[in-house]
């Protein structure tokens, strides 16, 4: 750990999109979030449909520009940088996206998929690109005479991976997966999750890992923030945070996981109620209206961040290390 | 996986028990450039009265349209070139088609994974769960209107009464797929038909949904076949399993049998594949199957697994897939690692 340096530091990040129409709304979707990634990490983060997980990663290489904190990669403040600058800045922090099927062009070959980033950030001479392209695939443990081939006679896995490839060949020094393997069938899945990993180890990227699946983030982060309705209500290290969550509601998504109860009837849940909407965010603590311990203080205010110790906090008037027990014992 | 709640035995559970729907070497094709791809081949499962019968597999294996064969709704060109389903011991639906029409939405209804597109956008929830009730349950306008109250109140949607003039695209995915639930136990159906119910929800939200049907299950009795890519899920809802691959089964047994002591490669590769679910495992690599599913219409000979499968040896490919059994014992189409079953279970854990 002595080695591990910061890489990227987030400090009170927040972002809200305007709604045109006849009223005028506002939708949060990033309220205050702050993280750290140092080298060499991966950092999970997890969180369900509006929680504002892939608003965060696009913050983060400025495809959407935040409207109030500071993004800082080796110590450079990113959403100052301009032209040039924030170009290199963008090359370091690759986004690996869901779907490989809209991600590549149907109509370049893989190897022109490829080369292309690497030639825009002048890391290539045009004309000799081969040798690039045959380390990428390389790295991401295809063969070099897929370079021919168009993306539509690769199989999803395939693609996910020359998708990686095109991200790892401009070295970037951190890669921004947003739900990377959610599209993908388990045996395929586990594969590129295990691609993911050994990027990590043998080429030193750190990974910033977005995902709805608990149990993928679980399996592949050192920590792990969980995110709720725009915010982050729950970080610490990975095995920690699973094994006794300190906020109610990684409590609950860890209790919904399918399979962990046996023919659980409606009535059973943890959580009941739905996710509020982003354009109408509950005062005080936003996960009060489905939180079974809340009380009248959770919705007169907003909860601190409690610091839980060994780089854990929870954002919950109530947090401990030992909030799951409290539910069950509700 | 506990068990705890068990569902009450039918009053005749001591006799042999006829399944309820019972197929049998169903087989669907597709038109191919090179003749008929099999995209379902010998496909044979059986559920009985009150169960849940789980079928997983990955995208492309046959599990969902085995199932609408059921229902007689295989979507062209595909056309089912052989086998039966047995209804009650009694109807083959394959070859019964004005039976079929009379029991789809009534004896027999489905849910799909996304009940937008099931749903019409342009009229209200309330008229498509009356319309439903009035073609198929028979009743006059206004009783289908209290009906339709009662039923929506029963899938957990609050403020029925006020819901019924909402339209699909006011609610959220897991009112609509409560909605969807509503119309498909409208008529009290016997069988429901449940194709990645929950696939397309958060979470917390598919707790809810799977909680529902098994509170649907154990008052009325009925019968459900769940779809699902997700282990999970059937190890939650299932009584009994059916493993696919390539369009064929490839194991089945109860949950237990087949989570815990899997028989087939392609079983044990599939719990291997799946992340832990807690951090236990944080850190290790998971253990892949290497490669991709064939492509229906160009499957190897033999075991459609062996260029996947590191028990396969010479004879894998050349004897095609047979899964050998009698009515509910754990079987596996697999003869290699069959035969040495000790040896396939340790390296499948």
């Amino acid at each position: 750990m002595a080695t591990e340096e910061r890489l990227l530091s987030v400090r009170g990040l927040s972002k809200a999109f305007q709604l045109r129409g006849r009223v005028s709304r506002r939708l949060v979707a990033l309220d205050d979030v702050s993280l750290d990634v140092r080298t060499h990490e991966i950092v999970g983060v997890v969180g369900e449909s509006g929680s504002g997980k892939s608003t965060l990663a696009k913050c983060l290489v400025r495809l959407v520009e935040p409207d109030a904190g500071t993004v800082e990669f080796h110590a450079r403040d990113v959403l100052s940088l301009r032209g040039r600058e924030l170009a290199r800045a963008r090359r370091q922090m690759q986004m690996v996206y869901q779907d490989p099927y809209s991600s590549l062009n149907p109509l370049m070959s893989v190897g022109a998929a490829i080369a292309e980033p690497a030639r825009v950030h002048g890391l290539v001479r045009r004309g000799a690109e081969g040798e690039h392209v045959r380390e990428a695939l390389d790295v991401v443990g295809l063969n070099a005479a897929l370079a021919a081939r168009r993306p539509r006679e690769l199989s999803g896995g395939q693609r996910q991976r020359v998708a990686i490839a095109r991200a790892m060949a401009v070295r970037p020094e951190l890669l921004l997966a947003d739900e990377a393997v959610s599209a993908l069938d388990v045996s395929i899945q586990a594969q590129i999750l295990n691609l993911f990993a050994s990027l990590r180890d043998e080429h030193g990227v750190a990974i910033v890992f977005i995902a709805h699946n608990l149990s993928v983030v679980a399996h592949i982060a050192d920590r792990v923030n969980v995110m709720y309705l725009g915010a982050i209500v729950e970080t610490g290290p990975t095995k920690e945070v699973f094994a006794a969550p300190g906020h109610p509601y990684t409590a609950a998504l860890l209790d919904a996981q399918p399979g962990r109860h046996r023919r659980r009837t409606a009535d059973r849940p943890v959580l009941r109620g739905e996710i509020p909407s982003p354009l109408n965010i509950p005062t005080g603590c936003r996960f009060r209206t489905r939180c079974p311990l809340a009380q009248d203080v959770c919705a007169e205010q907003a909860p601190p961040v409690v610091d839980l110790g060994g780089g854990r906090t929870a954002r919950c008037h109530f947090a401990s290390r030992h909030i799951e027990q409290s539910l069950s014992s509700r | 996986m506990t068990g705890a709640t068990v569902i009450p035995a039918p009053p005749n559970a001591a006799v042999e028990q006829v399944p309820l729907v019972r197929v049998n070497g169903l087989t669907i094709g597709f038109p191919a450039a090179n003749g008929t791809a099999l995209a379902v081949r010998d496909v044979a499962f059986e559920a009985l009265r009150g169960e849940t019968l789980g079928i997983v597999g990955e995208s492309g294996c046959g599990k969902s349209l085995s199932l609408r064969a059921l229902l007689g709704i295989v979507p062209q060109p595909g056309e089912v070139l052989g086998g039966e389903i047995a209804w009650d011991g009694e109807v083959d639906l394959l070859r019964d088609e004005r039976r079929l029409r009379s029991m789809r939405g009534r004896e027999i209804s489905m849910i799909f994974q996304d009940p937008l597109e099931s749903l019409n956008p342009v009229f209200s929830i309330g008229d498509q769960l009356t319309e439903v009730l009035r073609l198929r349950a028979g009743l006059a306008r206004s009783t289908a209107r209290l009906r339709a109250v009662e039923l929506l109140e029963r899938v957990g949607i609050p403020s029925a009464a006020t819901r019924l003039r909402s339209y699909p695209h006011e609610l959220s995915g897991g009112m609509r797929q409560r909605v969807m639930i509503a119309i498909a136990i409208a008529c009290g159906p016997e069988l429901l038909i449940a194709d990645e119910p929950t696939t397309a929800l958060d979470v917390t939200i598919q707790d809810q949904i799977l909680g529902l049907l098994v509170e649907l299950q154990q008052e009325t009795g009925l019968t459900v076949l769940l779809v699902s890519h997700d282990l999970g899920v059937i190890a939650q809802m299932a009584d009994r399993i059916a493993v696919m691959y390539a369009g064929r089964v490839v194991e089945t047994g109860t949950v237990d049998e087949v989570l815990l002591t899997p028989r087939h490669p392609y079983t044990a590769g599939l719990i291997a594949s799946a992340p832990g679910g807690t951090a236990a495992l944080a850190g290790s690599r998971l253990q892949s199957i290497g490669g991709s599913p064939p492509a229906i219409s160009e499957l190897p000979p033999g075991c459609a697994f062996a260029p996947r499968c590191r028990y396969a040896t010479d004879s894998c490919t050349e004897v095609p897939m047979r899964l050998d059994r009698g009515p509910g014992e754990h079987a596996s189409a697999c003869p290699v690692v069959d035969a040495d079953h000790e040896q396939g279970r340790d390296d499948g854990d």
